[in-house]
């Protein structure tokens, strides 16, 4: 197998599959900053820094994924047929691990904006707390990262069940980052919206939202403990 | 493209451990700190009542970190772990704000020798190779032939190393404090579960209960997001800006994204790790 070849799948896999969530998530904050703008034009000023900071965290998953991709591009020039199978393997854990924390840090952006546009005077509470959410929602692509770039670095002997092992801890590292990404989000969708309604309550919303997201995350650690499993054990 | 892969090493043994480490991101890491406590000192060095420009940044930015603090973790702890937190906030931030410019001290090497040459003719050469490769090399012997040889500058943050530091040092805060505040049995308690019960002599269970291990994995991984977020999103910002750099050769286009990913992205990725610093000592209070 060619080992550049596999760079290049790898490559298109992860940044192919990386944009799909933190696109959607992107758009889902400017939809409700629209929704803020009809309702309170006056704030305008706040409605767009809030929505350019929301995007630009929301980006950092398909920003990861461009790495991994830039990596194999131009880093990716190891040889012999588990090199290219590592390569393949980081591109799928990349791919897959971004869907599920792209859209969901979106989700506490936008309920960010409605936010706002019910009552512009707890836009600093709720930049705070957006920020916490949307920075808790990346764990699991962070996860996914960290996967990737050790299955990047890995030079393993050639052996076929060593070859399945590294594909499966991609899968389940990829596939294991979606549910949590999407869950964290929603969780952290309904504190941003309760803080909009009463911001005095937020040390309380916080700390509730980040035990509520630690367990949603628990399958995702799961899923990085089978992946190590597989990647150092097998 | 070869900056990608290249990393500076210097190794050497301690007691015959063999350690290694990048000179480059050492020296930068003195140069944020060096910056700081110059900063700390003229913005302190003449407090007023009315302060001046210096003072009102300086106090403009700690108040807002103090407020976020005392917000998250109450009145008397919060007052009490301002100066950590400040001290993280402006660390991170300084050392990713540190590779805005990074060619700065060779550009003005160059302004200086090029000046230099003129006048005297012996500053250096000019070495002319199409419009894109014309470049002034300076003669070694001169004065400024140190700012060619000073190294590109770099974030610290860039490096894993400094990021997984930091996020040790946030760790360690956030048991240490647990501990004291709680008690040790009270603390190890809380890493037991609902199944189990954990009162009395149950405790001594702990090595089958499943919940106490899944506990343990998921504070050590907490540790390994915090830092990571930083690392990918600076390393990234890097990356990105390498490669983009090297397409449309070095012009204009670098200048934007460096606006986005050097400002914008660093001061955003500092706060979020000083959020998540905050938030994780207070849920352990």
């Amino acid at each position: 197998m060619d080992v550049m070849m596999c760079t290049v799948l790898g490559a298109g896999l992860a940044i192919g599959l990386g944009a799909i969530g933190s696109a959607i998530g992107e758009g889902y904050i400017a939809m409700n900053a629209m929704g803020a703008l009809g309702r309170q034009p006056g704030a305008s000023q706040k409605i767009l820094r809030l929505m350019i900071i929301g995007q630009a965290i929301t980006e950092t998953a398909a920003i990861f994924a461009l790495v991994m991709a830039l990596v194999l591009l131009f880093g990716g020039n190891g040889e012999g047929t588990m090199k290219a199978v590592t390569y393949i393997a980081a591109g799928i854990a990349i791919g897959f691990g971004t869907i599920g924390s792209g859209f969901g840090a979106g989700l506490p952006g936008g309920s960010a904006l409605k936010g706002i546009g019910r009552n512009p005077q707890n836009s600093d509470a709720l930049t705070v707390q957006m920020i916490i959410g949307q920075a808790v929602t990346q764990t699991s692509t962070i996860f996914a990262l960290t996967v990737s770039m050790i299955l990047f670095t890995l030079s393993p002997e050639l052996s076929y069940l060593k070859m399945a092992a590294l594909i499966g801890a991609a899968f389940a590292m990829g596939f294991g980052a979606i549910g949590p990404g999407i869950g964290d989000g929603i969780v952290a969708k309904n504190a941003n919206e309760a803080v909009g309604k009463s911001p005095q309550n937020m040390g309380l919303l916080t700390r509730t939202m980040i035990i509520g997201q630690a367990i949603t995350e628990t399958t995702d650690i799961y899923s990085l403990v089978v992946a190590l499993i597989l990647i150092f054990v097998v | 493209m070869d900056k990608l892969t290249h990393v500076p090493i210097i190794e050497f043994s301690v007691m015959g451990y063999n350690v290694s480490l990048n000179p480059v991101i050492f020296l930068m890491t003195y140069l944020v700190i060096a910056v700081l406590v110059i900063g700390a000192i003229a913005v302190t060095r003449r407090l007023k009542a009315v302060p001046g420009t210096l003072q009102n940044f300086g106090e403009i930015l700690y108040e807002f970190i103090e407020d976020v603090t005392v917000g998250t973790l109450g009145e008397k702890d919060g007052k009490s772990f301002v100066p950590l937190i400040f001290t993280i906030f402006i660390f991170v931030l300084a050392a990713n704000w540190i590779g805005i410019l990074p060619h700065i001290t060779q550009f003005l090497g160059m302004i200086i020798g090029v000046i230099h040459h003129a006048f005297t003719g012996n500053g250096g050469e000019w070495v002319i190779d199409g419009i894109m490769n014309t470049q002034f090399r300076p003669n070694p012997h001169t004065f400024y032939y140190g700012l060619f040889a000073f190294p590109e500058f770099q974030e610290p943050t860039r490096s894993i190393n400094t990021d997984l530091a930091l996020g040790l040092i946030v760790f360690a805060v956030v048991h240490i404090n647990a501990v004291r505040k709680n008690g040790f049995l009270d603390y190890f308690r809380g890493y037991m579960g609902d199944i189990i019960p954990s009162h009395g002599f149950w405790i001594l269970l702990f090595p089958i209960n499943p919940f106490f291990y899944l506990n343990v994995i998921s504070e050590v991984s907490s540790v390994v997001s915090h830092s990571f977020r930083l690392f990918g999103n600076i390393f990234g910002g890097f990356m990105i800006l390498v490669i983009v750099s090297s397409l449309v050769k070095y012009m204009l286009i670098p200048v934007g994204l460096l606006a986005f990913f050097g400002l914008f992205a660093g001061v955003v990725q500092a706060f979020v790790f000083t959020m998540l610093a905050i938030t994780y000592i207070g849920q352990k209070n």
